[in-house]
């Protein structure tokens, strides 16, 4: 079935699949720094619990083994149709292939990993577990950049595996983290697993930043590189994110290292704001991985000479010299799948400008509602109901060339992975709108309803950050990156800022509640000055 | 409930990495340059990558006045370069497609187009 899919799409489903892949490697090796790291070594102190902790541990750990295992399986036959589909070469040779060779290893260990997680408890079982975690990591960097380096492999193999497990064992490890808060209840002892933790993560972010800077030095390598390619502005919106992580990792801090029961219960009732930010970690860190993930498809800045943009280019395209594109051109003026001429493709930058510049009237109104809405304006509540339109004309306006205002199809035009995610962020704003908004009236009142809105911001963002324009022209491209990404970092950071003002109390709460109408109010600002013409 | 929803974020955003993975390997250089116009009938390419590339499993094909064929293709001096060769060329404007596996696993495409003039 695969080898009918268009090549593109097969393509873009292999970076899908390499980012739930990160994401299930991190839970595996999160789970074997959890149980050699923390319930084996502090067993005495832990008293009854360490049992049922490590019987956790390892059932998680199981889970992430096996979601390994079936998403490199899947791997394999999407990057198999790719071969067999998009250049023709017999699926028995296609086999052979490198990175489907390694794939077919990861596998096999996760899917070991798996069944050893789930055996019953024996001396070998940790051990066992630990080794196949490291094959696992092997061969996910053997299916990276590193090894496809022409130069210099050894070196960048070696930052590569450091950088991976720095981040696995991390992000990894904080949803183990709150497995051990949440078997815990005991002052004391809350302040020896959040301390046992800063500790283990310390060494993580030691791992991670190590292999970054030997990274950035290798793939990156000047300033110039650093912002004027996709790869190195991705590096920079990465560096800001984990910016925020280290932040929270750093009140954390505060959290475990209280002297006395007493500083502990003043400085973090309960370890209670400690927890909810591990929560908001896991989905900034996350959100990391899936920015490593499409960064795989990216060559490195420092192979990209040619069409790097200056200072001066990203100046003139990001400053806001005129007004905002209030009209649109009409859709007969349109390139629309047929040969470009100036005039048809200043009219389709023009169209291009009036959608963002709208939609950011439609975001900056919805941030102000919320914060009016904050501030006890009644009728502000019913913001949320913006989404509908916005989503409404995210579809009807996005793909002039596709259903319902172009010639073409609906389906026919869904195999073009730009379309596809005009498509998927419209519909998903339905949901987004109408739920909030069911939440901010009244109408829904669990805790889990109002979840929803904070989890699709921060993947709609997310999706803007790992959101692919397909043009030729590599500089062009990589202008309209450059523009959307601190878009996709601000609407990161309004959803988990917005999940950790309903999960948070006191002071973290009021700073969270006030923050992310900011935030989002700030993706409005940028979209309704956004300009891809002088 | 709030693992689930953990859960639930952390598969969605293990769906959004949905970008193009089209753009991976880049051609470094090559003969003949893209534009350059060659006196003959026949010609030897050589495209040196950026990275590492499964030549047994990269294809190349030339389109000209004559239609399309597909180019034989073999590894070069290193693991980054790709060498073919063409004979019979007729006069006219020709396109050279590759599309080639890097050894990471992504398939890049792109063209080399150039001429051909009667010596």
């Amino acid at each position: 079935m695969l080898t009918t899919l268009p090549p593109d799409i097969i393509a873009f489903l292999a970076v899908i699949l390499r980012g739930l892949q990160l994401s299930s490697q991190a839970i595996l090796l999160g789970g074997v720094l959890f149980l050699m790291g923390f319930t084996r070594p502090m067993a005495p102190l832990l008293a009854g619990r360490a049992g049922i902790l490590e019987r956790t541990g390892l059932r998680w750990t199981a889970h992430g083994s096996f979601t390994l295992a079936a998403v490199a399986i899947i791997g394999i036959f999407a990057n198999l149709a790719q071969l067999v589909a998009g250049l023709e070469i017999a699926p028995g040779d296609a086999m052979g292939a490198d990175f489907v060779q390694w794939t077919l290893i990861m596998a096999v260990a996760a899917l070991a990993a798996g069944v050893t997680a789930r055996m019953g408890a024996n001396p070998a079982q940790l051990p066992t577990l630990a080794l196949l975690a490291m094959v696992v990591l092997g061969a996910s960097v053997m299916s990276s950049h590193a090894f496809a380096r022409v130069d210099d492999r050894p070196y960048f193999i070696t930052a590569d595996a450091l950088h991976q497990a720095g981040a696995s064992f991390w992000i990894g490890g904080i949803p183990f983290m709150l497995l051990a808060l949440a078997h815990v209840t005991e002052t004391r002892q809350r302040l020896m697993v959040s301390l046992r933790f800063s500790h283990l993560f310390t060494g993580a972010v030691g791992l991670l930043l190590a292999g970054a800077a030997l990274l950035a030095w290798g793939y990156i390598a000047t300033p110039g590189a650093m912002i004027g390619t996709a790869y190195g502005i991705m590096t920079l919106a990465k560096v800001s994110l984990l910016g925020v992580l280290l932040l929270l990792a750093a009140m954390n801090r505060r959290s475990s290292r209280a002297r006395t029961e007493a500083e502990a219960e003043v400085e973090d009732k309960g370890q209670f704001r400690l927890r909810r930010f591990a929560e908001i970690e896991i989905g900034i860190g996350i959100t990391v991985l899936m920015i490593a993930a499409s960064m795989a498809s990216q060559p490195p800045a420092i192979d990209q000479t040619q069409f790097q943009a200056s200072v001066s280019e990203i100046v003139e395209r990001m400053a806001p010299v005129r007004p905002p594109r209030l009209v649109s051109p009409p859709s007969d003026h349109l390139s629309m799948g047929a040969e470009k001429t100036t005039d048809s493709e200043t009219a389709d930058k023009m169209w291009s400008e009036f959608n963002h510049n709208w939609a950011g009237i439609f975001v900056l109104a919805m941030g102000l509602g919320a914060f009016a809405g904050r501030l006890g304006v009644g009728p502000a509540r019913h913001w949320p109901l913006l989404f509908l339109l916005l989503g409404i004309g995210i579809i009807l306006r996005s793909d002039p060339e596709s259903w319902p205002i172009g010639p073409m199809g609906f389906f026919e035009t869904l195999a073009d992975p730009e379309v596809f995610q005009h498509r998927v962020v419209g519909l998903l704003l339905f949901p987004f709108g109408l739920f909030e908004w069911a939440v901010r009236t009244g109408r829904l009142k669990s805790e889990r309803a109002a979840l929803i809105f904070p989890i699709l911001c921060a993947v709609g963002a997310a999706l803007l950050l790992v959101h692919n324009h397909t043009l030729t022209d590599v500089k062009e491209r990589f202008l309209i990156e450059f523009s959307h990404i601190p878009m996709g970092l601000f609407g990161v950071m309004a959803g988990w800022l917005r999940w950790l003002e309903i999960r948070s109390a006191g002071r973290a709460r009021e700073i969270a509640g006030a923050l992310w109408p900011l935030c989002f109010s700030m993706v409005g600002i940028l979209l309704i000055f956004y300009r891809e013409l002088p | 409930m709030i693992k689930s929803m953990l859960f639930s974020a952390l598969l969605a955003l293990g769906l959004l990495a949905a970008t193009d993975a089209g753009a991976h390997a880049v051609l470094v250089d090559s003969t003949p340059p893209a534009k350059a116009e060659l006196v003959g009938n026949k010609v030897e390419f050589h495209l040196r990558y950026n990275s590492r590339i499964d030549a047994k499993r990269s294809r190349l094909s030339l389109k000209g006045p004559g239609g399309a064929k597909t180019v034989a293709v073999t590894q070069g001096a290193s693991e980054a370069e790709l060498v073919a060769r063409a004979e019979g060329l007729a006069p006219g404007q020709y396109v050279l497609f590759w599309d080639v596996l890097s050894v990471d696993g992504h398939v890049s495409r792109g063209q080399v187009p150039f001429s051909a003039i009667a010596p």
